[in-house]
């Protein structure tokens, strides 16, 4: 079965270059036999202090320092893999801001202010209705507003522009300078 | 390039995040385990072809002290790659929370605060005709 996988190129020049004549995939075939060879049946758990193992011990010292820094490959991969992820992470993050800040800027102030107005009006024609001797809750269709949406004391937010801004700050140091 | 330098140099760069790191797809046949599993295997593979190479063209002594250094290298390295990438991680899950919290509310906004406003409106509308229907008959439409 034939896979794909992705590996630093600078590490797989270096291997290339370790294993002349051969192609990049006969290349990583090699190595990948040899270190699956080398790591199969000799974890030897957390390191252990350099000084504690014996220098003439070459054998121990090629496991320990093949095992480590295996992992710290991998630590590197996962941070330069995760770089991507962190951009597309933080691009999800700005497109739902974005989202929301159309839909609470242009779509919901316009229908909430309508929505308040059109109450107002039919508080004012119910008055009149009442006044002239009209049983209100009799007109038709009736309206349950326990299940409508409250927006009597609605008041739209207020988006500043950068010129909005600049013209304060250009007043605040007016007066500030007119002291 | 000597073994020796091109040894401490692999190890160098394997523990060093720092700079841009360009990744090449290469294909495998029959690689057992995970993508990170085979990765390993391929790294171990050639940290030992470059360990060979090194004990084959250096005294044995000088062997001994070039993967005590080696493992001082790797060994400085992997802490701050560790905590490198667990902030990363941290960072990468408190933006898609962010992304995720806002979508809903996003989504509550667009699928149930705008129809609910639009069916109100339309309601609104159909009031205020029958009231001024009504108001009509007695002559105080207006």
């Amino acid at each position: 079965m034939t896979r794909a996988i992705q590996i630093p190129r600078e590490d797989l020049e270096r291997l290339r270059r370790l294993l002349p004549g051969m192609s990049t995939t006969q290349a990583v075939a090699e190595a990948l036999t040899r270190g699956s060879r080398v790591l199969a049946g000799h974890d030897d758990g957390p390191g252990a202090d350099v000084r504690a193992i014996d220098p003439h011990d070459l054998t121990t010292l090629r496991r320990r320092l093949v095992q480590e820094a295996v992992e710290v490959a991998g630590h590197r991969f996962a941070l330069v893999t995760g770089l991507d992820r962190r951009r597309e992470a933080v691009r999800r993050e700005l497109r739902s801001y974005e989202e929301g800040l159309a839909l609470d800027r242009d779509v919901v102030p316009g229908l909430k202010l309508e929505a308040k107005e059109l109450r107002r009006r039919i508080r004012q024609l119910e008055e009149r209705a009442r006044a002239a001797g009209i049983d209100v809750d009799a007109v038709g269709p009736p309206i349950r507003w326990s299940e409508t949406i409250h927006v009597d004391g609605y008041e739209p937010p207020r988006y500043e522009s950068d010129s909005d801004r600049r013209a304060r700050t250009v007043a605040f140091f007016q007066r500030v300078g007119g002291r | 390039m000597t073994p020796l330098p091109v040894f401490e140099e692999a190890l160098t760069r394997i523990g060093d995040a720092a700079g841009p790191v360009e990744l090449e797809t290469v294909e495998i046949q029959d690689g057992k385990g995970s993508d990170d599993d085979v990765r390993a295997a391929v790294y171990a593979g050639m940290l030992d072809l470059l360990i060979e190479r090194l004990s084959n063209e250096a005294e044995q002594e000088v062997v001994a002290a070039a993967l005590v250094r080696g493992l001082r290298i790797v060994r400085s390295a992997e802490p701050p790659l560790h905590f490198a990438h667990a902030e990363q991680a941290n960072t990468i899950r408190e933006h898609e929370l962010a992304a995720r919290m806002r979508g809903r509310s996003n989504a509550v906004t667009r699928d149930w605060m705008i129809p609910r406003l639009r069916r109100d409106i339309e309601a609104y509308r159909a009031h205020i005709r029958a009231l001024k229907a009504a108001l009509a008959t007695t002559g105080g439409a207006g």
